[in-house]
């Protein structure tokens, strides 16, 4: 399909807009703030470094040319994939990232999924279970979507590691460390979703397509997966986008409370260290993270829902 | 005679009490096709989807005998129940548009009953697919089968509907209004497909609001008012000697080929206004003068209008060198089908649309194309009545802010300020003074159109618009509403604009008649000639379909 193809080119156009944009807002935010970028590199104004030793840091760090050259020179490092020197951790920014992208992704990735699960099913369930089901389905959506994670980690931890002890407290190698932490992403994620699903789902359920495919002798399961959870799940596919990002930032509460290592612990502490570097090259990487999220759930969005195709050129 | 497909008697089905069907009986014959026909909430599709075991939920059922086929329905197990729906009984409902998935091909939906009533391999039922689909009369069905309903044309997308129905080879299908919401040559294609479905041996039962819509095809019709058959009889002895009174007004309700003047619904006794009504006119007595008369004033002027929208690189024409004139008293009745310009000439006239071309004039100034401003003082002078009232309104305000909005011209909501101007409006047009105090979803259909006359009415408008104003309406109010714009035009002397789709509605209506295909005026003249001798092939195609 040459519509598609042309409009998947014009959406990874975007994505690299909104990277350019957010490396280009990181740059300039971090030279208004103030205080000298070489202090900084060597620990802060209480370092009480010497002129010679600014100086030098300067020319290593190029802050003694114009701001457009910097500019330029810190673009091209980035398209070649160079996001400078971490000066806490005394390596490539880009390796200390890589190091802990993959378990932060791991954790999205399964807090997402799960969330999917949870919600389809209490959605299922509250909307064919009649009045009863449908006020405690809807019930416990809510109290999903209100509870912060650092609490819900917290009695996570008690009932299945202290009472019960079948899972690990803090995060260990393995699948059965993810267990926990993706829970307590989870579940407040799903509370969201499955409150618009449901909503969606009820619609669909009353549609006239729905009574042609009973007049058709479809069983109410197969009309369930073949009708009514692909109306119910457009919404909640729109929203994922959004969701995954949020992952990500829930991330940094939940890694410090598993101890698990992770971007959001990795981001914490480069706050606390004022590693510039660093934190530019996280914020970067969500981004990253962010903006190709929502390429993915506008891909998906046009698989479930055909008509946008007509639409959205 | 074999056994007849479909054996009903004694049905009852009632919601929590209240009984909506009581005591119905009915058979169907293989190869023949029975009628039900009733207004909404008769009782007539909830007897009919009872067959199928989905009357609805919470619905209580019963029946002394319901067998399809010589199989009883009532306490199948629901595996069984599910092989009769599809199989033994393919169903047809109204609106495809909302009766197919609109996420999926329609190829796709048939290929589902291909695939739970025939053991048909998946190559099979692909090449089954398309030969259903050029059953039904669809071109190109290997294109037709990968597109969703959405992208098919309301004939289109009903005939792939039939195909799905009629996929399990069943021995009844029963139709639950499907011709509604159609443009008439379309209606005629899908009756005439359903009456080669009888031919081929398949009973067919047909619901339908609209007589006219049966009698060409059904054997038997079966006339059903408040849960109850209150006739039965062929086509032509119900509606040549009607016996019930129920079954009188529906057949006085069809305004084909009932003169202008000439009242459809049976005359009220509670409204001071229709009595005097009465007392003008003369029931069943033409009033009009007649299109010579010089004695009327020409109120607005369409001169040459043009206009052409860009889509994407094409260019649609939906007015090309349209001219008419409006006079008081008079109404033109502007019909054609969907898309060919109808609304678009409407829209201009109502000065909502700028035309490229050409002018229009409201008595003997300029009207448009004119700067808003210009107009807005005069806008009064041209009211509107659109086919779909509820979604003109406000769904939060009542009835009451509705017209105290149009009667203060925007400037208060609140029904008080204005309460004896609203209950003087409502009066106007036949409603009771509490209405005013109602929401629009708490109407019925055609208390809402009634509604929306009145707030055309504020103004003390001299024309009015009339798109579709009754094609959401069953034929009994449709009657009614048709006859309460009669009044109101001989009233006040107003000149109307009616569009519609359907051609009974616009002879009966009209003074003059004009044909319009892709933005042109193909045919005009007087209504009771230019259907007698139609000229362009267009303007004959439409006549054929009315014609029973």
């Amino acid at each position: 399909m040459p519509g598609t193809r042309r409009w998947l080119l014009l959406r990874a156009g975007g994505v690299l807009f909104v990277l350019w944009a957010s490396a280009t807002i990181t740059f300039f935010a971090l030279r208004l703030v103030p205080g000298d970028p070489a202090e900084a590199i060597l620990g802060g104004p209480g370092s009480q470094a010497g002129p010679e030793a600014l100086e030098q840091v300067r020319r290593e760090y190029g802050l003694d040319r114009p701001l457009a050259v910097q500019y330029l020179t810190y673009l091209g490092r980035l398209v070649s994939g160079d996001l400078g020197q971490s000066y806490s951790l005394h390596k490539p920014v880009a390796t200390a990232i890589g190091e802990q992208l993959g378990a932060t992704l791991t954790l999205a990735v399964c807090a997402l999924a799960l969330a999917w699960v949870l919600a389809c099913a209490l959605a299922a369930w509250s909307v064919r279970g009649g009045r009863v089901a449908w006020a405690i389905g809807s019930g416990l959506e809510l109290v999903a979507a209100a509870v912060p994670h650092f609490w819900l980690a917290t009695v996570l931890i008690l009932l299945f590691s202290t009472t019960l002890g079948i899972l690990p407290p803090v995060s260990v190698p393995g699948p059965l460390g993810v267990v926990l932490p993706a829970l307590t992403l989870a579940v407040p994620l799903a509370g969201f979703l499955g409150q618009v699903m449901r909503e969606s789902l009820l619609t669909a359920m009353e549609s006239p397509f729905v009574t042609t495919a009973r007049a058709r002798g479809e069983s109410e399961v197969r009309i369930f997966w073949r009708h009514t959870l692909r109306h119910a799940a457009i919404p909640a596919v729109g929203l994922s986008g959004w969701a995954f990002g949020s992952l990500i930032s829930g991330a940094v509460v939940v890694e410090a409370v598993f101890a698990r290592q992770g971007l959001g612990r990795s981001l914490l502490s480069a706050v606390q260290l004022r590693d510039v570097t660093l934190v530019t090259g996280i914020v970067l990487v969500v981004a990253l993270a962010y903006t190709v999220m929502t390429l993915v759930t506008d891909v998906a969005d046009r698989l479930v829902d055909p008509r946008t195709r007509a639409v959205a050129r | 005679m074999s056994e007849p497909v479909l054996r009903i008697r004694d049905l009852a089905v009632s919601f929590g009490g209240r009984r909506v069907v009581d005591g119905v009986s009915l058979e169907v014959a293989a190869g023949e096709c029975v009628a039900i026909v009733g207004e909404s909430g008769s009782g007539k599709s909830v007897s009919a989807r009872s067959v199928l075991g989905l009357a609805g939920e919470g619905a209580r059922v019963t029946a002394t005998e319901l067998t399809v086929a010589g199989e009883p329905v009532l306490g199948l197990p629901g595996r069984r129940l599910r092989r009769l729906r599809g199989g033994t009984v393919g169903f047809i409902a109204q609106d495809a548009l909302v009766s197919l998935d609109p996420l999926r091909p329609v190829g796709r939906e048939i290929g589902d009953t291909l695939a739970l009533h025939t053991d048909l391999g998946a190559a099979a039922r692909r090449e089954r697919t398309l030969e259903l689909l050029r059953r039904v009369g669809l071109d190109d069905p290997e294109l037709r089968a990968r597109q969703r309903p959405g992208q098919l044309s309301g004939g289109q997308r009903q005939r792939a509907l039939i195909a799905a129905g009629i996929a399990g080879e069943p021995r009844l299908v029963i139709a639950d209004e499907p011709t509604t919401a159609l443009d008439q040559p379309v209606q005629a294609g899908v009756l005439r497909l359903l009456g080669e479905l009888r031919d081929e041996g398949t009973g067919v039962l047909l619901i339908s609001h609209d007589l006219s819509v049966v009698r060409g095809v059904a054997d038997r019709v079966l006339v059903m008012t408040d849960g109850v058959l209150v006739e039965e009889g062929t086509p032509a002895e119900v509606f040549e000697h009607p016996h019930h009174p129920y079954t009188k007004a529906l057949v006085a309700a069809v305004p084909a080929g009932r003169p202008r003047g000439t009242r459809l619904s049976a005359p009220p006794t509670d409204s001071a206004a229709e009595r005097r009504d009465d007392r003008s006119s003369g029931a069943g007595t033409p009033t009009t003068p007649t299109l010579d008369d010089p004695a009327t004033g020409v109120l607005m002027e369409v001169h040459g209008v043009r206009r052409v929208f860009h889509v994407g690189a094409r260019d649609i024409v939906a007015a090309d060198d349209v001219s008419f004139t409006l006079r008081a008293r008079r109404t033109l009745g502007l019909v054609g089908e969907s898309g060919s310009g109808k609304s678009t000439t409407a829209r201009i006239l109502l000065g909502l649309e700028p035309p490229d071309a050409g002018a229009v004039t409201l008595l003997g100034e300029p009207w448009s194309p004119l700067p808003e401003k210009a107009r807005r003082t005069r806008r009064p002078l041209v009211g509107a009545v659109f086919q779909d009232a509820l979604s003109s309104f406000d769904p939060r305000w009542t009835v009451g802010a509705v017209l105290a909005d149009a009667l203060t011209r925007g400037r208060t909501v609140r029904p008080g300020r204005v309460r004896r101007e609203i209950t003087e409006l409502l009066g106007t047009v036949g409603l009771d003074p509490d209405v005013a105090d109602r929401r629009p979803l708490h109407l019925s259909g055609g208390q809402r159109q009634r509604v929306s006359i009145a707030r055309a009415l504020t103004g003390d408008p001299r024309v009015l618009v009339l798109d579709e104003p009754v094609s959401a309406l069953d034929v009994s109010v449709q009657a009614q509403v048709l006859d309460l714009l009669d009044r109101l035009q001989r009233e006040r002397d107003l000149a109307y604009l009616l569009i519609t789709h359907d051609l009974g509605v616009a002879l009966h209506m009209s003074d003059e008649i004009a044909v319009l295909q892709e933005g042109r005026i193909v045919e005009r003249g007087p209504a009771s000639s230019v259907f007698a001798d139609p000229q362009h092939p267009y303007a004959r195609r439409l006549r054929d379909a009315v014609r029973p």
